[in-house]
């Protein structure tokens, strides 16, 4: 008898597909997959946000006491605009703003969490009077007030979990570094709507300290300015806060839906703060 | 930013190597795989042949390692579960190539067939999920030679 080992035809044992296309099919079942969770997760934060109690947020936020800068004059002088401030917005009990301040040449302000303010230097340098300051400290109170910052930070916390989830069950941590590590450290953004909450809130607060709400367009005109010679426009849709123009045109229309008269004796800023803003240690 | 980009290097470097590697290694598989059809593979362990031949235990092993591409094709591929196609090639490449290798040796011997031919496999980072993918694969049988 004869025998013979006949040669197995090829690709039985193995898939003719393109190496690539079963990628980006994986790939995009992926990221649709990981999209609908993204959304379903930031709503669900933002649903949850308000019912973490204040108490919670300073004690997540006490992990980074060590990171703000150390208290002097001038963040003495926000605090007490800001407790003024704080009597005029309502806070609920409990609920205590603390103001830093950074010696550094930034525009920026922003609120986080546990009730912490963190201004800069620049945009101290560029406020034109005490109102236009108070509106954005207002603003950043504000953003405290109606718990923005818990919101952004669950999602983010939500997130990075549901990373580490994947990329434990992929086996490997390859995936959930290419999906990007939603850190918890990173600075919170807010959404376009919740900036317009703020500065209707900012606003009323304005009026009830001041009488009157002057100066408060002045700090958009201000960034207005600024962006011109930034990153360049943006279209408003890609842009998380409003546009300038629109928050001014918001401003007009917020304070006369409610007679706050949008002039009126404005108050500067104390000389020592303003020789401070401008003669820095840079 | 940085990891993104050591990523996306790893990642298209893998695909291209592996991929050549790849198209190299058929070619060369399938040409030996001609060479030595005259030594015979049967998984039969009674020998076909009536006349008496001296017998020798044969092996051909391989060790085969993933590439990053393959990796990370199969990691996105066991979230969604179904055949890992990445590692069939592999896995296919390795089985061949540990039979022509067991071949080989049988030919040197002289022999012209092999007969109770037996796969086995190895993992060899064992169970760590976060370690590298190897595996290896051996072939073994009984070599027999005409006397």
């Amino acid at each position: 008898m004869e025998y013979h080992n006949p040669q197995p035809p090829e690709g039985i044992n193995v898939s003719q597909t393109h190496p690539l296309l079963d990628f980006l099919r994986l790939l995009g079942g992926l990221l649709v997959i990981a999209a609908i969770v993204f959304v379903a997760l930031a709503l669900l934060a933002d649903k949850v946000a308000k019912y973490v109690p204040f108490g919670k947020e300073l004690e997540i936020s006490s992990r980074f006491a060590d990171d703000f800068p150390a208290p002097g004059p001038t963040s003495a002088y926000l605090q007490d605009l800001a407790d003024r401030v704080v009597a005029a917005q309502e806070l609920p009990a409990g609920m205590r703003i603390r103001m830093h301040y950074v010696d550094s040449s930034t525009v920026n302000a922003f609120a986080t969490l546990g009730g912490n303010v963190i201004f800069f230097r620049g945009l101290i340098g560029k406020m034109p009077s005490e109102n236009a300051l108070a509106m954005v400290i207002s603003h950043e109170i504000a953003h405290v007030k109606l718990r923005h910052p818990i919101s952004t930070f669950g999602r983010g916390l939500a997130i990075g979990i549901l990373v580490a989830m994947v990329s434990a069950g992929s086996g490997s941590d390859i995936v959930g570094r290419a999906l990007g590590n939603a850190g918890l450290l990173t600075a919170l953004t807010f959404s376009r709507s919740q900036e317009s909450a703020a500065d209707a809130a900012a606003l009323r607060t304005l009026a009830r300290i001041y009488g009157h709400v002057a100066g408060a367009d002045e700090v958009f005109k201000l960034l207005q300015e600024e962006s011109t010679h930034g990153i360049g426009n943006l279209p408003a849709i890609l842009r998380t806060h409003p546009l300038d123009q629109d928050r001014i045109d918001a401003i007009a229309r917020i304070a006369a839906a409610n007679g706050w008269p949008m002039q009126g004796q404005t108050q500067p800023l104390p000389e020592a703060i303003r020789r401070l803003a401008k003669e820095s240690k840079e | 930013m940085a990891d993104l980009i050591i990523f996306l290097a790893l990642l298209a470097s893998g695909y291209t190597v592996g991929r050549i590697a790849e198209r190299r290694h058929y070619r060369s598989i399938v040409a030996r795989e001609k060479d030595m059809a005259n030594v015979m593979v049967f998984t039969n362990r009674f020998p076909p042949l009536t006349q008496l031949a001296s017998q020798a235990l044969v092996t051909g092993s391989v060790v085969v390692s993933e590439d990053y591409f393959k990796r990370v094709v199969s990691g996105l591929q066991s979230l969604f579960g179904g055949r890992l196609r990445a590692y069939e090639s592999l896995l296919d490449r390795a089985r061949r190539e540990a039979v022509l290798r067991m071949k080989q040796e049988a030919r040197d011997k002289g022999a012209k067939m092999i007969i109770n031919v037996k796969f086995q496999t190895f993992s060899i980072p064992g169970r760590n999920p976060n370690s590298f993918g190897a595996v290896e694969v051996m072939a073994y049988g009984t070599a027999l030679t005409p006397r």
